[in-house]
């Protein structure tokens, strides 16, 4: 079963995008943070990862450059899902994202629709 | 991959506007998802959907708290609050009530043990209460899903004064970033990409009352306080 890491720190934004993930037949990872999720991405390669920009600890921008440093997780989709999504857009051209979606526009489906679109 | 030791933290920095901004956008963003998720059938069964419904007030109630207490710090008539000696058990026992129902709704426990000796403080009631709220606000945020949230209080500066607080078991921050946010009074209220606005807010009111917020930073997490003079009443208490 192909796997989705959701890397968010608000939990109740986690359980909608995880319901979403489940009905498209994907399994979920989750972290609170950037530094969790680098503790899991070794052990539990996911398929796609969806993360939010501002997270505890390091936030999603530095998170998306130890991606891009390495060859073998730099072919991972990644989607950024942020309430700062529009501001930072620019920002994301140089990372191996495959789409932005802004937290204050996002509708229940988005989710799942850009995930099928780039697994 | 080696990101610990926090070589990443510095290397992208973030406009603290626009961190001011997803913390007030986030809760907006939030409510407006659950409301579309009900309306257009997403959360189908009825329990999912009361579950929605209560994250909506819960996140409102959470919300609106964040921007009364930001009004309330820009309020002249501020200057005029009253202080007395407030009873800690009662104060930290006030506001687990308050927080209760969103930490439950959010899988947190909060537990607070209440001291044998009874405690006061120098304070006005309604604003230590904002204070620690504020801080068990911010350790919901940063613990662990599942993890535990505890208040506390400590005697400290040679029992002149009383460390009233909220310690959270959650992600720990590389040395580098804890030094960078402890190097000025006014930051240490700050954890990265957070804006501080609640912590902020708490300082504020703390100042108000004479007292100082504090930080400790523990291997699993870390400990806001606010520090107020203990009060000669303790014995009439």
């Amino acid at each position: 079963m192909k796997s989705v890491m959701l890397i968010d720190d608000n939990q109740w934004f986690v359980q909608q995008f995880a319901r979403e993930v489940n009905q498209i037949g994907m399994r979920c990872i989750y972290a609170s943070s950037a530094i969790g999720a680098i503790d899991i991405i070794d052990d539990d390669r996911p398929d796609c990862i969806v993360t939010d920009i501002l997270l505890p600890g390091i936030n999603g921008v530095a998170f998306l450059n130890e991606i891009a440093s390495h060859d073998d997780l730099s072919r991972i989709p990644i989607i950024v899902v942020s309430s700062i999504g529009d501001e930072i857009r620019g920002r994301l051209d140089s990372y191996p994202v495959s789409s932005v979606i802004d937290k204050s526009s996002i509708k229940p489906g988005d989710i799942s629709r850009a995930i099928e679109r780039c697994v | 991959m080696g990101l610990h030791g926090g070589k990443l933290v510095n290397s992208s920095s973030i406009d603290p506007l626009l961190v001011v901004a997803h913390e007030l956008k986030e809760p907006l963003a939030l409510i407006r998802y659950l409301s579309l998720a009900i309306s257009s059938g997403a959360s189908q069964d009825d329990d999912s959907k009361r579950r929605a419904i209560e994250q909506i007030y819960q996140t409102a109630e959470r919300t609106l708290r964040l921007t009364t207490n930001l009004s309330k710090t820009a309020d002249a008539q501020m200057e005029l609050f009253s202080t007395e000696a407030v009873d800690v058990a009662r104060i930290l026992n006030d506001v687990k009530q308050e927080v209760l129902p969103l930490y439950r709704l959010s899988n947190r426990e909060i537990t607070f043990s209440k001291r044998r000796q009874s405690l006061a403080v120098v304070a006005n009631y309604d604003l230590l209460r904002r204070v620690i709220v504020e801080f068990a606000d911010n350790a919901l945020h940063y613990s662990d899903v599942d993890g535990m949230v505890e208040l506390f209080v400590q005697i400290s500066s040679k029992n002149q004064a009383a460390r009233i607080g909220v310690r959270d078991y959650g992600p720990a921050l590389p040395n580098n970033v804890w030094q960078g946010l402890t190097r000025d009074a006014r930051s240490i209220a700050r954890r990265p990409s957070s804006s501080g606005l609640g912590l902020r807010i708490a300082d504020s009111f703390a100042r108000r009352m004479n007292g100082r917020v504090g930080a400790i930073r523990h291997r699993d997490g870390a400990s806001f306080y606010v520090e107020l003079p203990l009060s000669r009443q303790l014995s009439l208490l």
